[in-house]
């Protein structure tokens, strides 16, 4: 198993990073702070690259630690975007404002730690280590939220805290009532087990709670109630890392739970309510918004609907849409943060207002421009990513035979369309308020344009990530 | 040709648009002049598609297909017969018309002639597109510009109407994306191909409820009564040139859309919704014609009288019978044009008098004989006079309205009078009468910004006096897909 053992290499260069992070926060004195964002950077693009190496197309599986840890297309794809985010994060990072000097070094090892154990997740092929990578995941989330000195702050993290203690109670009871039932933490024992424990009402009640832990992480009704607040207060880039890889985390686990629970279609009645209460919700909620993460919180629990539109199908061409929109949804969202943060830098506050958008294009229309393609991108319009994944998802709800559901979500995303439109509205047709150009730093453009060019491939050409969504999907 | 004739078509302004924004958006002569060179190449690629294409076989020419993601039934397959050539035609003469109409624009010209070509782009897109999938993408890329064109150079409440344009189309789109989608999930063979998609047997109760998720969708696109509240406000708020593409062809893909798609793929729908959308059209047309007696904005009369007008192509379509489609299709046709001609004028008007209202105007025949000349041209087409393009559409209409469903085709005759009045009404407030001394130094048309509304003219009249080549490019189609109803 020695040789095979390098397919670990991305957990093992993180732990290694908070290695790094954790020793540097002993000698505090002695190095100037620079030397952290260096490092920081470099290790986050050695994991990228290391990620980039152990992405094996070849479809074949590792399993490690007793068959509780498996290496597969699919987990290896995630730990890719997770880490090519990761590494956007920390480069955005390098200028936050929200975040106090002394503590950055802290802040780092919290978004490592996070990004380990989604990385821990997305692998985990057993119960237990499950639990644990999640929980790891929502400490290392918990912490990060109150780093400014604001009694908002204070207020979101404690929701955030409870609400989320709360679901890993319920998580951790349904684990033990699934894993109690089907006598073993091995997801294949159970994926085996499945289809004779389904009339079981106990493995049912078992099934929802296990699925409350990731309705909570990806902020679906009704677990939804800490996302506009946490985004609000919280410092810009660590909403940026919870909007992307944390959310894409959770879509993740929830097919691949879903699957892993036999694909119980007694539960679908539920998932389609939620899904509609979500768009409904999360759409009708962000119209009324003025504070740009606020909207953007809203309008992510709107996404989670339409994404479990296309995950409550549990057949293949579902997961397949899933994982394809997962994707398209981490960089449109990520270019929409990245707008965010500019933004907020340039006009000194960590709360942009839709106002603060004024005149956008003329201030700088590079940004102008991302905003524009990200913000349609979400809405679906074509020919960007945000429409082929909309496409996809639908197309296979469809074919399922969820005509009517596909219908609601389609109008849903018109409704959406109005506010992402006047985003657009403020940043192209409104004067600006503030005349000073914004100028872009050529790390930042850099960014801008690959985010640019990667939302305009994916939406004129779909063909490249689809095959991989599909191989991923396969090995699910 | 080397290259295939229907992707230079489409990459024309695709192209310019990609070159336009690369240019620093000073220079504002270099933007125009690639947007005429454009115009002018599209316009001479429709010319020569008319020439080589053979009207008589109702087929698909000049096909083309490209695999895109044959997986799931997407492929770029472009292919043209008898109405969408037409449709194609009319798409060039009104960009080429709007781009050099649009000269004026002084403020910043670089989007604006980049979102005038990418919307010209999806049109083009949707005549051509034989997918259905790029069907899709190509019309919701020829509505979102629209916003953009009206919210930052529109007059008149500019903000609303482009939040309530954009909006009602999309919402309209949504049940022809989700239509689509059931189309691909129903077939089984998994595809998006509209020639694949003839030979599909669908049921009579399937065929119900896929001719009305069409008809009402794309019907929000060609002013459908009671969805046609977008529509004046658009046309009020937007600026010449948007105007000119958004009456004259935008509202055309809607009822290109029912023709293609509802007309073609569900029969027993059509006939089973048959009397329900003509009730709808009849609606519709004299409506706005009724509505437009008592508007006193000339943008808001065009507008009204453009809902009016759509009724009538829709009253043909419902009429499911020669004459009636092919007044649609002249309708369509006709129409835009006149349309666009009315916008040309009315434009170069606000431009130099900064108003549109009745009650302002007055007696602009003195000054400016030649744009009022224009001006009533438009309007006589508008209200069937004989002579013009419109008379003959009109005509054929409402004999095919009168021979499928007598009523209502006598109910839409009386349309005539009401648009003739407030044709007359208005050009006699606004043209003849006392002269307003407000505007006595106002300038007339010279003669390159004669030229477009001039050519808008050519073709209403060449049409108007020798309708029989306009009727033997469509008659074989209309026949060929009317051939099942008989």
């Amino acid at each position: 198993m020695m040789k095979s053992i390098h397919m670990l290499l991305p957990e093992l260069g993180l732990i290694a990073f908070i290695g790094t992070l954790f020793m540097r926060t002993l000698f505090e004195k002695r190095f100037h702070h620079k030397i952290t964002s260096h490092i920081a950077i470099i290790f986050s693009l050695a994991i990228v690259v290391v990620s980039l190496s152990v992405f094996n197309l070849s479809g074949s599986v590792y399993n490690f630690f007793m068959d509780s840890y498996e290496i597969n297309f699919a987990s290896q794809l995630f730990k890719l975007l997770l880490s090519a985010l990761l590494f956007i994060v920390i480069l955005l990072s390098g200028k936050a404002q929200a975040i106090p000097r002394g503590q950055k070094t802290e802040y780092l090892i919290f978004l490592a730690c996070a990004t380990l154990g989604m990385m821990l997740l997305v692998s985990a092929n057993e119960f237990l280590l499950f639990y644990i990578a999640l929980e790891l995941v929502a400490y290392s989330t918990y912490v990060m939220i109150p780093f400014r000195k604001d009694p908002r702050a204070a207020e979101a993290s404690i929701k955030y805290i409870i609400l989320g203690a709360t679901t890993s109670a319920m998580l951790i009871y349904g684990i033990s009532l699934v894993t109690g039932i089907a006598r073993s933490t091995y997801f294949v024992d159970i994926l085996l087990m499945a289809p004779n424990l389904f009339p079981n009402p106990l493995f049912m009640i078992g099934c929802l709670l296990v699925l409350c832990g990731i309705f909570f992480k990806l902020s679906l009704f009704p677990f939804h109630f800490w996302a506009p607040d946490v985004y609000e207060v919280a410092p810009t880039s660590v909403v940026t890392f919870l909007a992307t890889s944390s959310k894409a985390t959770a879509a993740f686990m929830l097919i691949k739970v879903l699957a892993t629970l036999g694909s119980p279609a007694m539960l679908t009645p539920i998932l389609i309510a939620l899904a509609i209460l979500s768009m409904t919700l999360g759409n009708a909620t962000a119209i009324l918004q003025k504070d740009l993460k606020r909207l953007f919180a809203y309008s992510s629990i709107a996404q989670s609907g339409y994404i479990m539109v296309a995950a409550l199908i549990m057949n293949r061409e579902g997961n397949q849409s899933v994982i394809f929109y997962v994707v398209c949804y981490a960089i449109m969202n990520m270019a929409a943060f990245l707008v965010i943060i500019l933004i907020g830098r340039a006009m000194a506050t960590n709360n942009p207002q839709t106002s603060d958008l004024n005149g956008l294009s003329k201030r700088s229309p590079l940004l102008a421009f991302l905003l524009l393609v990200s913000v349609l991108s979400l809405a679906g319009i074509p020919p960007l990513a945000g429409f082929a994944g909309k496409w996809f998802l639908f197309a296979a709800a469809v074919q399922a035979g969820y005509s009517w559901l596909v219908l609601f979500a389609v109008i849903n995303s018109v409704v959406s369309l109005y506010y992402y439109l006047i985003l657009v509205k403020h940043a192209y047709v409104d004067p600006p308020t503030l005349e000073a150009p914004i100028s872009l730093d050529y790390r930042y453009q850099a960014i801008i344009l690959c985010i640019l060019g990667l939302l305009l491939g994916i939406g004129i050409y779909p063909t490249f990530l689809m095959d991989l969504a599909t191989i991923a999907a396969n090995s699910i | 040709m080397g290259l295939p004739l229907l992707s230079s078509i489409l990459l024309c302004p695709l192209v310019a648009f990609g070159l336009i924004l690369c240019i620093p958006g000073r220079y504002v002569n270099v933007v125009r002049w690639i947007a005429l060179t454009s115009a002018v190449l599209t316009l001479l690629l429709s010319i020569q598609m008319m020439r080589s294409m053979n009207f008589a076989i109702p087929d698909f020419q000049f096909i083309e297909n490209y695999a895109w993601m044959p997986a799931y039934g997407i492929r770029l397959s472009f292919g043209i017969d008898g109405m969408a050539a037409v449709m194609i035609l009319l798409t060039s003469i009104i960009i080429f018309c709007g781009v050099l109409c649009s000269w004026v624009i002084e403020v910043r010209v670089k989007e604006f002639y980049a979102n005038l070509l990418f919307l010209v782009s999806g049109v083009f897109g949707v005549f051509m597109s034989t997918n259905l999938f790029f069907f899709f993408l190509f019309y919701e890329i020829a509505v979102l510009p629209m916003y953009f064109l009206i919210a930052i150079w529109g007059s008149t409440n500019r903000n609303y109407a482009a939040m309530k344009l954009t909006l009602y189309l999309l919402a309209g789109s949504t049940l022809i994306f989700t239509g689509f989608l059931m189309l691909y999930a129903h077939t089984g063979s998994g595809t998006f191909e509209l020639m694949q998609l003839h030979n599909v047997e669908f049921s009579k109760s399937s065929q119900i409820i896929y001719y009305a998720m069409f008809f009402v969708g794309f019907g929000v696109l060609s002013a459908l009564f009671p969805f046609h509240v977008w529509s004046p406000v658009g046309h009020v708020a937007a600026p010449t040139a948007a105007s000119m593409l958004h009456a004259g062809v935008l509202m055309k893909l809607g009822a290109y859309g029912i023709i293609r798609i509802g007309l073609v793929l569900f029969p027993e729908g059509a006939k089973f919704w048959s009397p329900t959308t003509a009730i709808l059209a009849v609606c519709g047309i004299i409506y706005g014609a009724m509505i437009a007696v008592r508007q006193r904005d000339i943008k808001f009369i065009i507008g009204y009288s453009s809902v009016s007008h759509m009724g009538i192509v829709l009253l043909g379509i419902s009429s499911l019978n020669s004459f009636g489609l092919e007044g649609a299709i002249f309708q369509m046709f006709s129409h835009g044009i006149m349309t666009a001609l009315f916008f040309a004028c009315i434009g170069y008007i606000y431009d130099h008098c900064h108003t549109r209202s009745l009650d302002d105007l007055g007696g602009l025949v003195n000054q400016a004989p030649r744009i009022s000349v224009m001006f009533i041209i438009a309007g006589l087409v508008g209200l069937g006079l004989p002579g013009f393009s419109g008379f003959v559409a009109e005509f054929l209409v409402i004999v095919g309205a009168i021979q499928a469903f007598p009523i209502i085709g006598i109910i839409s005759t009386l349309a005539l009078l009401i648009t003739a009045f407030y044709v007359l009404s208005a050009i006699q407030s606004a043209f003849f009468g006392p002269v307003n001394t407000r505007f006595k130094s106002m300038p007339d048309v010279q003669s390159w910004q004669i030229f477009p509304r001039a050519i808008l003219i050519m073709v209403l009249l060449v049409f108007g006096v020798a309708p029989k080549i306009f009727l033997d490019w469509i008659i074989p189609t209309s026949t060929h897909i009317l051939q099942v109803y008989s």
